[in-house]
């Protein structure tokens, strides 16, 4: 992890009797995206707002370069922050045009003219969007309008950029094409940011880190293959996407391994894959991403499975197989030999990918 | 530093509404309770003992409630040909329902004196012409013509809020009804009235309210009549030698009690109905009309409406104007331009002309940067507190205002000045302004503002170059609306005007009380054309920032 830039640490706020915020700590550094995901209602943007100053947090604190930017109930306004946001809605002032709404920021920052100018015009051009600085904003599209609204956060080089959901209102292909050139616009600019989405793939694409939260708090934070791969808990693992989630008990160890039985088949997890001391005996539920399923010819070593559902995608199609563990998920490259519905197969969990956490009865999910 | 500005700004808002809406009420207080002399409750027991109190009460309410169910019946009437019939012209009889509105009760009341007084009014004049009898048809002077010229006054405000929850009902709801066999008639009665029963009783508590409180009309007819009601024995407390301020201070307070009190309770209705949750969002319109006889009878009642409240009126007034001498007889009737001469040329005309547009522009100015203020802080940092405090003199009589002002500014250096009218006028106004900007500010993105801050905008920068401009169209009719309501003001000026501050309506009334009737006439036309001619600016701006 880098050197802390901006740290954040035991952030609670609440609306009434309702806690949105419950000791959330985070660090972020130098030049870092780290992107918060969950569930609308998580507090994921309450979060964000905090650290912009919009909202100020019960207790807690938010420390910026080492500077106390918020500390309890005493909180710098958000003027003196030095932040950026870039807004769901994005905000584009509707009476001034684009460059107008750029040089905003910069002319209250005492800029000279000239060097407003200037700046205004590399900062359009490095949007690609040069040649709409007289327009207005009914005269633009979704996506001009998000690169206006990024503009007008960049041109003032805050030290931190606060990204709240800024793609949810475009189409599919243009928020594809949006995030990438975000997340090369950050590592370009060697910009700090904090990115706010309730959509995990954006935030793969766009954070070198991020953060799960739920009912106010975070429940992981780590690379976003760390996420998906070794989930600490049952929510994240269903918030992350699909996987198989297997519940058994513990057996025992064997070297670095836990053994672990679900439904009288053995499975063996790596030590430092389970997020909990498993003793003996304990309930455990297994997670195997569907990258950790091997489907191949019936006689191979493993379990014995019946396909019963192909599902085709673009690159990648997911079959589900019956097994005595129960149904799993698997996929295969469009290119692999696709087994057909009802066929029979030897299914193999790699036990290197797979990875454990306690068992949580009764489980309500609220992700999706 | 800039971050003292902003507590600063903050705080000089709270200090003008403060001073504005809380402080002269509680100047009242001690004097309508008698103690500013030391004879602790002696006006409470003098009104208690007044022989006169229970015919001021029994006016004051029979008024408030005969206005209310025929201004009720009307407004229905007028809502449901407008928008549930196929009547021809429907556009055109909206916009005379609505002319009553832009028109002061004073001017209303002038135009029926002329009408209707039992010597010389028009109407009675041409009875006796027609029919060779002595007697008049009809006196304006009594309790039938005082209800009449308030209902014609207040009926469009029932019709604008019915028509509005006609628009909003589900047209569905009523043809199921009509599916199901059910007659036009029936409908309306089991469906359609129904669901707009929350706006019917809304308006009522409205109308009765505004009834309450007037003071012009009841001024002008009731005095010959004998006819005195709550404001109208305040302000002859006042004005009567020798004038008892502590007594017409308690009454003052017993009207802003109940006034006060029935508010209260219109904003529990409305906010109850979710009247204005319902504006803007009108849904699918899908509304059978309907034709025939009932189509017949409320088109007789609506173009009725149009001649007694609208062409009569005008046409008298216009009549009157150009009348060289008063006269009960036809024949003799002499048309001259003297009229309009002499009003043009008085120098308390051109005093009062210029007095009028000086401080109704400075008032409506100041409540519509206050009405920004107050929208900006009570939306965006959500201190609805605010809105509220400014939102309060609605429920304020203007007569009990303007004594209010009185009581607070007597021997103040302000006394007597333009200065305190302009103060009174913003108190006035600020509810209007507030809500004609709240509206809009609340439909703002909250990015808009925010980006600002974060940019590092402090509040007054924020208001004045992102709301104010965003906003801009809603100011300028906020700014009309209120500039309207300063050219018809009486309630307040009567008490605070002298002759060197003196406005129009002031000069209608005291023309109407030296019966200088054609002067009134002229001077009357004149605040008409002005209403029409700024209601015809407003919508023109209004469509045109529309298109942009």
């Amino acid at each position: 992890m880098k050197s802390s830039f901006l740290s954040i640490s035991s952030l609670t706020k609440r609306f009434g009797d309702v806690t949105v915020l419950n000791d959330v700590s985070f660090e972020l550094g130098k030049g870092e995206c780290v992107a918060l995901v969950g569930p609308s209602g998580c507090g994921k943007t309450t979060t964000l707002r905090c650290i912009g100053g919009l909202e100020y947090a019960d207790s807690g604190s938010i420390r910026l370069e080492g500077k106390t930017l918020s500390e309890g109930p005493h909180a710098v306004v958000p003027q003196d922050r030095q932040m950026g946001m870039v807004f769901q809605s994005y905000s584009v002032w509707p009476h001034l045009t684009v460059f107008e709404n750029v040089a905003f920021g910069l002319k209250l920052r005492r800029v000279s003219r000239s060097e407003i100018e200037k700046r205004v015009r590399d900062c359009l051009s490095l949007m690609n969007i040069g040649h709409l600085a007289e327009r207005k904003s009914f005269q633009l599209s979704g996506g001009q309008l998000q690169r206006v609204a990024l503009a007008r956060t960049l041109v003032v080089e805050p030290k931190v950029v606060l990204f709240d959901e800024p793609l949810s209102n475009l189409d599919a292909q243009l928020r594809a094409h949006m995030r990438t050139e975000i997340r090369a616009l950050l590592k370009r600019l060697n910009m700090s940011a904090v990115y706010v989405t309730h959509d995990q793939s954006e935030a793969s694409v766009v954070a070198d880190r991020t953060a799960v939260m739920h009912q106010g708090g975070i429940k992981q934070i780590g690379a976003w293959k760390d996420l998906y791969f070794v989930p600490s808990s049952r929510f994240v693992a269903e918030f992350m996407g699909a996987g198989n989630l297997l519940d058994g008990s513990v057996k025992g160890t064997e070297g670095n391994r836990v053994i672990v039985d679900v439904k009288g088949t053995t499975l063996q997890i790596d030590e430092d894959r389970c997020a909990f001391e498993p003793g003996i005996g304990s309930a455990i539920t297994v997670y195997a991403p569907r990258e950790a399923i091997i489907l191949s010819a019936l006689g191979q070593s493993g379990i014995t499975g019946r396909v019963t559902q192909v599902l085709p995608g673009p690159s990648i199609f997911e079959v589900s197989v019956d097994t005595p563990l129960g149904t799993l998920m698997s996929v295969k490259v469009a290119t692999d030999d696709i087994p057909q519905v009802g066929e029979q197969c030897s299914v193999a969990l790699l036990p290197a990918h797979l990875s454990g956490f306690p068992f949580e009865p009764d489980h309500v999910t609220e992700a999706h | 530093m800039s971050k003292y500005l902003d507590k600063g700004v903050l705080g000089a808002v709270w200090l003008s509404l403060i001073v504005l809406v809380l402080v002269p009420l509680v100047f009242i207080v001690p004097a309508g309770l008698g103690l500013t002399d030391g004879n602790f409750l002696a006006p409470v027991v003098k009104f208690l003992n007044d022989e006169r109190l229970p015919a001021v009460l029994r006016n004051t309410f029979l008024l408030a409630t005969c206005v209310t169910i025929v201004s009720c019946i009307l407004g229905v009437l007028f809502a449901l040909a407008v928008e549930r019939t196929s009547m021809r012209f429907a556009w055109l009889a909206h916009q005379m329902i609505m002319v009553p509105i832009l028109v002061s009760p004073l001017v209303g009341a002038v135009a029926w004196v002329t009408l209707a007084r039992p010597s010389t009014g028009f109407i009675n004049v041409a009875w006796r012409t027609l029919t060779g009898s002595r007697d008049p048809l009809f006196s304006i002077y009594s309790f039938a013509g005082i209800a009449l010229v308030i209902s014609l006054h207040v009926a469009p405000y029932v019709y604008i809020n019915v028509r509005n929850a006609l628009q909003n009902i589900d047209g569905a709801m009523e043809e199921a009804a009509a599916i199901l066999g059910s007659h036009t008639l029936t409908t309306w009665f089991r469906i359609t009235i129904p669901l707009a029963m929350p706006a019917i009783l809304s308006s009522a508590l409205l109308v009765f309210v505004l009834t309450l409180e007037t003071f012009s009309v009841v001024g002008l007819l009731g005095g010959p009549a004998g006819f005195v009601t709550l404001p109208f024995s305040i302000y002859l407390a006042i004005n009567l030698p020798p004038g008892d301020w502590n007594y017409a201070a308690f009454e003052g307070l017993l009207l802003i009690t109940i006034t006060g009190l029935l508010m209260i309770l219109y904003w529990k209705v409305i906010g109850a109905s979710g009247q204005y949750a319902a504006i803007g969002g009108k849904g699918f319109r899908l509304v059978s009309k309907v034709g025939g006889k009932v189509q017949g009878m409320l088109v007789v009642v609506v173009w009725s409406y149009a001649v007694i409240a609208v062409v009569l009126p005008v046409a008298a007034l216009l009549l009157q104007s150009f009348l060289g001498f008063t006269t009960s007889r036809f024949d003799n009737m002499i048309f001259t331009l003297a009229n309009w001469q002499r009003l043009l040329d008085a120098p308390a005309f051109r005093l009062a002309f210029a007095n009028t547009m000086i401080v109704g522009a400075v008032a409506a100015t100041i409540a519509v940067v206050i009405g920004l203020f107050v929208s900006h802080f009570s939306i965006f940092e959500r201190m609805r507190s605010l809105e509220w405090l400014a939102g309060l003199p609605l429920a304020y009589p203007g007569i009990v205002l303007g004594m209010a002002f009185i009581f607070t500014y007597n021997g103040t250096f302000i006394y007597g000045t333009l200065a305190i009218l302009i103060l009174a006028y913003v108190t006035q106004f600020l509810p209007f302004t507030t809500r004609a900007l709240s509206a809009p500010v609340m439909q703002l993105d909250k990015g808009m503002d925010e980006a600002g801050k974060i940019l590092g905008a402090y509040t007054m920068r924020r208001v004045m170059r992102i709301t104010a401009p965003i906003v801009r169209s809603a100011v300028f009719s906020a700014w009309l609306i209120a500039f309207t309501r300063g050219i018809r003001e009486l309630n307040v000026s009567i008490f605070l005007y002298t002759p060197a501050t003196i406005v129009m309506p002031v000069l209608i009334w005291n023309y109407m009380e030296q019966g200088t009737f054609s002067q009134a006439a002229a001077l009357s036309l004149l605040q008409l054309f002005a209403m029409l001619f700024l209601v015809a600016i407003a919508e023109r701006l209004g469509r045109r920032f529309e298109s942009v």
